[in-house]
């Protein structure tokens, strides 16, 4: 990858776009009562832990038409597989190496508060119990969830893609082998046989088992069926996009830095500098919906 | 982004599909874990076939030095049906005697023989092999399992055979394997020696949860303390929904059941009404379940613990689970006439004349004793106060019934025979119907006999009259009903009422007849005696009790009349008119405020109490199974140390539940108890109005303190010493428990 270029796009059709300019401005966002003062003096808020991201990405003058068009026609749903909401999916150059997950999915035990549950009732309820997670060196949040996963449940699934050239590595924490696997899909198009990758515990290696680029555009990370009730710990979630041949590095958890999919906030804003030396700038404002929608 | 907010709609039942079958196991004796004897495993070159109890499955021993193929043939146990299939059979082989097996296909329904290849099984191994073989479209041939080395003695057990359809070796199943939910096994017929099926099915969820980020806003009435008083409407939400619905499901939520969870406030649950939209969100209004009670219905008289007395009223609307009764009216009685009114309106005068109050909190309708919680005020963001003196007035009266159950009791004439009693007139063939106003309310009344004569004095235990001729003549009974005479008697709705219709006798030369006795010439009187069963009431009164305000103040002279049915002793009356004459005597004190959270401790700004689903819980695993068990479990402790000890076990948990707790909490502001009785709670917080409820309790107990506080005695004195600033007590009254000038 040109260290000019980011991966982005809609599910099935990422492609490499311009990198955006520098000083992009990057939001987590997340419910609040807003400060509320109070008549003793003191003062009061009500906020939800969990949040969503919110990018405002610029490509500047030096981009070419054809290149800003790439964007655009993905912003105007000219690559969209489905009706509906497309998500736009992005290998954020700061999360790439570091766990491409969103916060929700990475640190599964925010989902016993306010966060989108991994695993709900059949009807949408359900939430995980936060319970200590055992003492250890590396950082891990403070917090599991642990799950009770029922044939009937609903399981969430995260895509993730994989960049050519690139591979994923999928580190699954918990007390319990078997309850995670990770399907190569091409779009929406399933590649091969689920992977169940084998359990970590808590540990210095995130990550485990890889996932290289080839004929797929990218993994989704998500549960294995039940036909019993079973109960299990999930400690963390780790996936990193790292260049295929190149080990990950063991090191203290990392929690999720990247994105559950985005969608464009309006169409962006273009600004045409020259037709004769082709260049075009572009701005655009993308919001985390993956979870939410 | 919410904040742990759901907003989960019931649509139907859950529901499952039908039963599909997905696989066959073809062999009839499978040797699962229930198999019982090797029926169906022939031996092949000289074999011994033998069934093993402890592993459930077939021995085959092949001879030492005997033939290479020596093993089992089990065509026999396969259902075939004839035609070009593709097959695979495997089964569990666990190695005696070290050696090589395999599996062979032979005979008329291959073209040509199928060998796998050989497997080496070790001592104490587990093996599982397969074989995957296309049939012709013959008869069925053998099927054979075989050992590798002629020379041992080689020696195996065969479990867990499956031979189905298809080209993939699949886990094992028979018709005694293990089911789920959404999963089955059975036996086509006799087990183990039939084939077995697997079957599944799909689950649907009667109820899906909506997306909200906007949030909501529950708005709660607690219920009143003055009998009088004709507020606290059943709550009310309001939700605005993100708009993942289409705009023809968001329609059809009308009239369905809505679950609101908020991890910092609690669950409610209302019935939604009619929803709108726009084109990004749509918003949902709804009714608490306590909405219910809001329809009219005939109660029944009744008699027996004030814990029956609501369970029985909650039925009357069809609310027979999902409540909570204190335990303090299992202990308290009542005898009450029937009645037939809106539930709801006779549900808070009674529990006004009872000291309680209802809500909905954690989806359960609470019925409990009023002033069981209070709130803080560190929290508030907003505070306004107001005294309103329109309501004034000089005096309020009151009335209070002695109600006793009784069999056959005189119900008509009220009383009793007397003078005033009006005698009924009805021509020959002639048919009336008219009402008679009871002091009792029925629920049975015995139909009226025609007698000769009845007597003034004649109270029972029957319901007679007699008849008075146009010739001033008793007319004979058997004359009057052979002619066709006669009385019905039906119970009003209302149950206090006694529609009569009286069918004059064909017997025109002594019409119009009177339903009298005579006691000569000109003396009738009222025959008619109608007995029944129910509550009979006298009524008491009117009691009055003169206000602080005089005629100067106010023209109002009666301000209010507390007339209630659950109102059974003076005493009772009293301590209501209390509540009355607070509401006329003086000026009404109200404030309103805004705070991020009402209660003690946790950051959420809500009320920790903890769900019956948690007692229950526990109770379950204290193998608490009736009251006597948690009687005995909780001996000698108090039911606020019962109440302490559970909210303390959820005081860190998910359940913060200001849904339902919040009215009807107590706050203490410049002097004086509040009682909230409009609350409207969102997710940021609550506002709520609240109306002075100070008692003479709350007094004295504020009086001691400050008498202790300065080591005053308790005397007279001490009180005008510490209350001496004060001009009247209409002065006090503004705030009675301050000392503040």
């Amino acid at each position: 990858m040109s260290k000019k270029k980011t991966w982005f796009g809609t599910r099935g059709f990422e492609t490499w776009v311009p990198t955006p300019s520098i000083s992009p401005d990057y939001g987590r966002v997340g419910w609040s009562s807003g400060e509320q003062q109070f008549t003793s003096g003191e003062a009061g808020l009500r906020e939800s832990k969990n949040a969503h991201n919110t990018y405002v990405l610029s490509w500047g003058i030096s981009n070419s038409r054809d290149a800003i068009r790439l964007l655009t026609d993905f912003a105007e749903g000219v690559y969209d597989l489905r009706d509906g909401i497309n998500l736009i999916y992005w290998i954020d150059p700061m999360a790439r190496d570091k766990n491409v997950l969103s916060q929700a999915m990475a640190t599964p035990s925010l989902g016993s508060e306010d966060a989108p549950s991994l695993i709900t009732d059949a009807d949408g309820t359900g939430r995980p119990k936060a319970v200590a997670t055992p003492s250890n060196a590396f950082r891990y949040p403070a917090r599991s969830a642990q799950f009770t996963q029922k044939p009937t449940s609903i399981t969430y699934e995260q895509y993730i893609p994989i960049p050519a050239g690139f591979s994923a590595w999928v580190g699954v924490h918990g007390d319990t082998a078997g309850v995670m696997q990770v399907q190569r899909v091409n779009g929406y198009t399933a590649i091969g046989a689920p992977v169940v990758p084998t359990i970590l515990g808590l540990e210095a290696n995130l990550v485990n088992t890889e996932f290289s680029s080839s004929a797929s555009s990218g993994i989704v990370l998500g549960f294995t069926s039940t036909l019993a009730n079973r109960t299990f710990t999930l400690y963390g979630l780790v996936v990193q996009i790292l260049p295929t041949g190149v080990a990950p590095v063991a090191q203290n958890f990392i929690s999720g830095q990247g994105n559950a999919g985005c969608q464009f906030v309006g169409k962006g804003s273009k600004t045409p500098y020259s037709a004769v030396f082709d260049r075009v700038a572009f701005t655009a404002r993308l919001v985390e919906t993956g979870m939410g929608l | 982004m919410s904040t742990g907010i759901e907003v989960k709609v019931r649509n139907r039942d859950d529901s499952y599909s039908a039963w599909a079958e997905q696989r066959r196991n073809l062999i009839t004796n499978p040797l699962g874990a229930t198999a019982s004897a090797s029926t169906g495993y022939i031996s092949i070159n000289s074999a011994t076939i033998a069934f093993d109890a402890p592993t459930k499955g077939v021995r085959v021993t092949a001879p030492a030095a005997g033939a290479v193929d020596a093993g089992t043939n089990f065509a026999n146990l396969v259902t075939y049906t004839t035609g070009i299939e593709t097959y695979t059979v495997s089964m569990d082989l666990i190695g005696e005697v070290a050696d090589g097996w395999r599996i062979s296909v032979q005979g008329t329904w291959v073209p040509v023989r199928v060998d796998s290849a050989y497997t080496p099984v070790g001592v104490g191994q587990t093996v599982r092999i397969s074989l995957t073989f296309t049939t012709n479209a013959t008869a069925k041939g053998a099927i054979y399992l075989l050992r590798q080395t002629a020379a041992l003695a080689s020696r195996v057990v065969i479990k867990n055979v499956l031979f189905e359809k298809g080209s993939t070796a699949l886990p094992f199943f028979d018709g005694a394997s293990a089911d789920y939910e959404l999963l089955r096994n059975e036996w086509t017929s006799t087990p183990n020696l039939s084939p077995s099926i697997q079957e599944t099915r799909t689950f649907s969820p009667g109820s899906e949860v909506l997306k909200t980020d906007t949030g909501y806003t529950v708005r709660e009435e607690s219920t009143p303390v003055d009998t009088t008083d004709t507020t606290g409407a059943a709550g009310s939400m309001t939700i605005e929904l993100f708009n993942s619905l289409s705009r023809a499901a968001t329609k059809r939520l009308s009239r369905k059941t809505v679950t609101l969870t908020d991890r910092g406030q609690g669950v409610t649950v209302g019935v939604a009404k009619v929803p709108s939209g726009s084109l990004v969100s749509t918003s949902l209004t709804m009714d608490q379940r306590t909405v219910a009670l809001s329809v009219v219905r005939t109660a029944q008289p009744f008699s027996g613990t004030l814990r029956n007395y609501f369970i029985y009223l909650l039925g009357l609307v069809g609310i027979v689970d999902g409540y909570v009764i204190d335990p303090v009216y299992t202990a308290m009685t009542g005898t009450f006439p029937g009645w037939q009114d809106e539930v709801w309106l006779q549900m808070k005068r009674l529990l006004a004349a009872k000291g309680g109050e209802i809500s909905l909190a954690s989806a359960n309708i609470i019925i409990r004793p009023i002033r069981g919680r209070v709130t803080v005020d560190k929290r508030d963001t907003e505070f306004s106060w107001s005294m309103d003196d329109s309501n004034l007035a000089q005096a309020i009266e009151g009335y209070w019934y002695e109600n006793e159950q009784r069999s056959a009791g005189l119900a008509y004439p009220p009383g009793g025979w007397n003078e005033d009693v009006q005698v009924y007139q009805v021509d020959a063939g002639e048919t009336i119907e008219f009402d008679l106003p009871l002091n009792a309310s029925l629920s049975s009344v015995n139909q009226p006999t025609a007698l000769d004569y009845v007597s003034r004095e004649y109270v029972g235990p029957n319901s007679v009259y007699c008849v008075v001729g146009s010739d001033g003549l008793p007319v004979p009974a058997a004359q009057w009903v052979d002619a066709g005479g006669k009385i019905q008697v039906l119970i009003g709705e209302d149950t206090r009422s006694l529609i009569v219709r009286i069918t004059g006798a064909s017997i025109d030369r002594y019409a119009p007849f009177r339903i009298a006795a005579t006691a000569g010439p000109s003396d009738n009187y009222s025959s008619l005696r109608l007995t029944g069963t129910g509550v009979f009431s006298t009524k008491h009164g009117p009691v009055r009790l003169i206000t602080s305000a005089d005629e100067d103040q106010t023209s109002v002279e009666i301000g209010a009349t507390v007339d209630v049915d659950f109102i059974t002793s003076l005493s009772d009356l009293y301590d209501a008119m209390a509540w009355t004459l607070s509401r006329y005597g003086g000026p009404r004190h109200s404030i309103s405020v805004q705070t991020t959270g009402i209660n003690r401790s946790g950051d959420s700004g809500s009320y920790a109490y903890p769900t019956f689903e948690d007692f229950n819980e526990y109770a379950t695993s204290q193998g608490w199974t009736t009251f006597t068990s948690f009687n005995t479990a909780y001996a000698g402790d108090l039911f606020q140390d019962f109440n302490e000890t559970w909210a303390a076990t959820v005081s860190e948990s998910f359940v913060n539940q200001a849904f339902g707790n919040v009215a009807g909490a107590r706050t203490f502001r410049d002097g004086l108890w509040f009682r909230l009785r409009t609350t409207d709670i969102s997710p940021g917080g609550l506002s709520y109005a609240a109306e002075n409820d100070s008692t003479v309790g709350d007094f004295d107990t504020w009086m001691l303190a400050q008498l202790a506080e300065r080591g005053l005695p308790n005397t007279m004195a001490s009180f005008n010493t510490l209350l001496a600033e004060r001009a009247s007590f209409s002065d006090m009254s503004a705030a009675p428990m301050s000392l503040e000038n």
